[in-house]
């Protein structure tokens, strides 16, 4: 565990985290605000905000669209992103190198650089203002993530774990399923809980793909806020933000997050 | 655990192998070769015959082709050429979980997510042995590695030590047709070396398993095997029992690279007759009678005694007039090093009988026999 810390290291660190926590620190009492308009303190309180936010249909249909899309995303990248990791990570063959860039360069491209570049294939394709648009447009952000991940975990677990089951008589379908598979398990469930999280708050390319017809979460909440400034805002933000913190305390408390992330 | 059957397992629990006749080879290897599409040679025609119950060491440097041959052996590498026959049948085409080998790893290997008795119990699941009867084997397996009572606890609980004799249990209780050993010791701490390097030559010779065993340590090579292959550039440089490979080494190579030696240039100037700069000395030539040569002489085989007691030196051993150039204390033993007719001569000597009271600069006698000094055409 951490050593001893000395004071003023501590001093920095308890900075760099209001740093980083005071704008969600400040949108918690805003958005028990029961003002019309957003304003610091608030005038009177309440969850006025909170009701309204559950009662407008264009913000509860955005949710459940993020929500089914962030879940076929998340099945879709394991289920891509799993093998592709496994072969690169355990296999020598020609063109792995380059098989390895072409999985993980969108990584390194700006999102409105692929948001751009999705547009233009999209409009071809006819795939815009489609879920078939969106599950794609979003699996080309997601499977990166999962590769790199996977690639990760299975470099920490040495080949000759696997070889010592084979040797002991397991066939290559069962060292898989019996060794492999469970060892992997943290960065598994690590690159799904971030698959998941990634889709659901994808704005820069959805924002591309998505029409008046259909909008994702994030999406709406970036229309909603630019024609409207009332605290509701505020209140979508806290729940998102409780919504995240217990998906990663869930995996926290079942496999450590040190362990998900890396060593 | 979960796809253990519950039937009743007909296997015997006695090792169901039928016994061949004693001398026969168990394991024999014919022209195994491996290639590499970079044209790399890492073991090139192999002939050996391992017979059965017999322990045999595979000595070398790294990269003399020992590690891949029992990973060809296990079937973890693909065989380019050759056959591995097994009591008979060719394994060398057949996948590696169908070979029925037991492997144990230097790093061990056990599965981490596993307690000990699940690690042990993996290879009995994996043959369909009932739970009952795989439980009363990993029991036993642990009482035979002297860890019982273990079972329930992780692999990273554990210390080196015993996690290599957990590693042992786990390729044992599948009675494996053959073990395979790949420097299981070499992640450990000396002491402890000594010791497991003592229980896994016991453990080998009560089950009397046919087992290879890959090391680049001499000690280890020539303390447990019955069989000591050198091997270098993916070839056998010598097969044979510690004591030939130690006393009657085939090749320079396997002089030098097996225990220590002298090695110094000479000209073979007779049959058994060496010359070194202008003395000639008896020596083993190997039935050659001439040409440029290297000695080579083992620097325990060398006495020393006082120039002036020269008028007792027998006429049945080589000696030479030298001078000490440097004294190195190395605890159980000291070491000379004789300057002889130019050439460098280290000697070593027990520190309880190195009393003579040689100092820097000291002229003395070096003292060896003519079957101590070997010498290979070059």
């Amino acid at each position: 565990m951490i050593g001893k810390i000395s004071v003023p290291f501590r001093i920095v660190v308890i900075f760099l985290y209001l740093f980083l926590l005071a704008p969600i620190l400040v949108v918690l009492p805003l958005s028990f605000s029961n003002d019309s308009y957003l304003t610091f303190p608030p005038e009177s309180w309440g969850v006025r905000w909170y009701v309204a936010m559950f009662q407008h249909a264009g913000l509860i249909n955005a949710f459940w669209l993020s929500l089914g899309i962030a879940s076929v995303v998340t099945a879709l990248s394991l289920a891509v992103g799993i093998p592709a990791a496994y072969a690169i990570g355990r296999h020598e063959f020609r063109g792995k190198e380059f098989a390895l860039s072409l999985f993980t360069a969108p990584l390194l491209l700006p999102s409105i650089v692929l948001g751009l570049a999705i547009l233009l294939v999209f409009v071809q394709a006819r795939l815009l203002g489609t879920v078939t648009g969106l599950i794609i447009a979003h699996l080309i952000v997601t499977t990166p993530y999962v590769v790199r991940i996977v690639i990760t975990s299975l470099s920490t677990l040495p080949p000759s774990v696997e070889e010592a089951a084979t040797m002991l008589g397991a066939s290559p379908l069962t060292v898989f399923r019996r060794i492999t598979l469970p060892l992997m398990a943290p960065g598994i469930v690590a690159s799904a809980a971030l698959s998941f999280l990634l889709s659901f708050d994808e704005v820069v390319i959805s924002l591309f793909i998505t029409g008046p017809r259909l909008t994702t979460l994030p999406v709406e909440i970036f229309n909603y806020v630019e024609s409207q400034t009332d605290p509701m805002t505020a209140a979508i933000s806290v729940v998102l933000v409780t919504a995240t913190l217990v998906i990663i305390m869930l995996i926290e408390r079942t496999l450590g997050l040190s362990r998900t992330i890396g060593k | 655990m979960q796809t253990l059957a519950s039937r009743e397992d007909a296997r015997p629990i006695a090792i169901p192998q039928a016994e061949p006749q004693p001398d026969a080879a168990f394991l024999r290897l014919r022209g195994l070769t491996k290639r590499y599409e970079s044209g790399f040679i890492a073991v090139d025609n192999l002939d050996l015959d391992l017979p059965k119950g017999k322990l045999l060491g595979l000595l070398g440097p790294s990269g003399c082709g020992k590690t891949t041959t029992l990973r060809m052996i296990a079937g973890l590498a693909s065989v380019t050429d050759g056959e591995i026959l097994i009591g008979g049948d060719d394994v060398a085409r057949r996948a590696p979980h169908k070979r029925d080998i037991g492997l144990v790893f230097q790093s061990y290997a056990l599965f981490p997510h596993m307690t000990v008795a699940e690690n042990i119990a993996f290879g009995l699941d994996m043959r369909g042995v009932s739970r009952q009867e795989a439980r009363a084997r990993v029991e036993e397996a642990l009482e035979m590695v002297r860890l019982p009572g273990y079972g329930s606890r992780k692999p990273k609980e554990m210390s080196g030590g015993q996690q290599q004799r957990v590693a042992l249990a786990r390729a044992l209780v599948i009675r494996p047709r053959i073990l395979l050993l790949d420097e299981p010791l070499s992640n450990l701490d000396a002491k402890l070396r000594d010791d497991m390097r003592i229980e896994i030559r016991e453990i080998q010779k009560r089950l009397s398993i046919t087992t290879v065993f890959v090391t680049h340590d001499q000690v280890e090579a020539l303390t447990m095997c019955d069989v000591v292959g050198v091997m270098a550039g993916g070839r056998l440089a010598q097969l044979g029992t510690p004591s030939e490979i130690y006393e009657k080494p085939a090749s320079l190579f396997v002089a030098e690279f097996v225990g220590r030696a002298n090695v110094i240039d000479c000209e073979i100037v007779g049959r058994d007759q060496a010359r070194i700069g202008d003395q000639v000395y008896r020596s083993d030539t190997k039935g050659l009678s001439g040409g440029k040569a290297k000695a080579a002489i083992r620097p325990h085989r060398i006495s020393l005694t006082p120039d002036r007691d020269r008028a007792l030196v027998s006429n049945a051993t080589n000696s030479a007039r030298g001078r000490i150039a440097r004294i190195t204390y190395i605890g159980d033993i000291v070491q000379y090093e004789v300057e002889i007719n130019g050439a460098m001569l280290k000697v070593e000597v027990p520190t309880a009988s190195a009393g003579h009271g040689f100092g820097a600069d000291d002229m003395l006698l070096c003292e060896w026999k003519p079957q101590d000094m070997l010498v290979f055409g070059s």
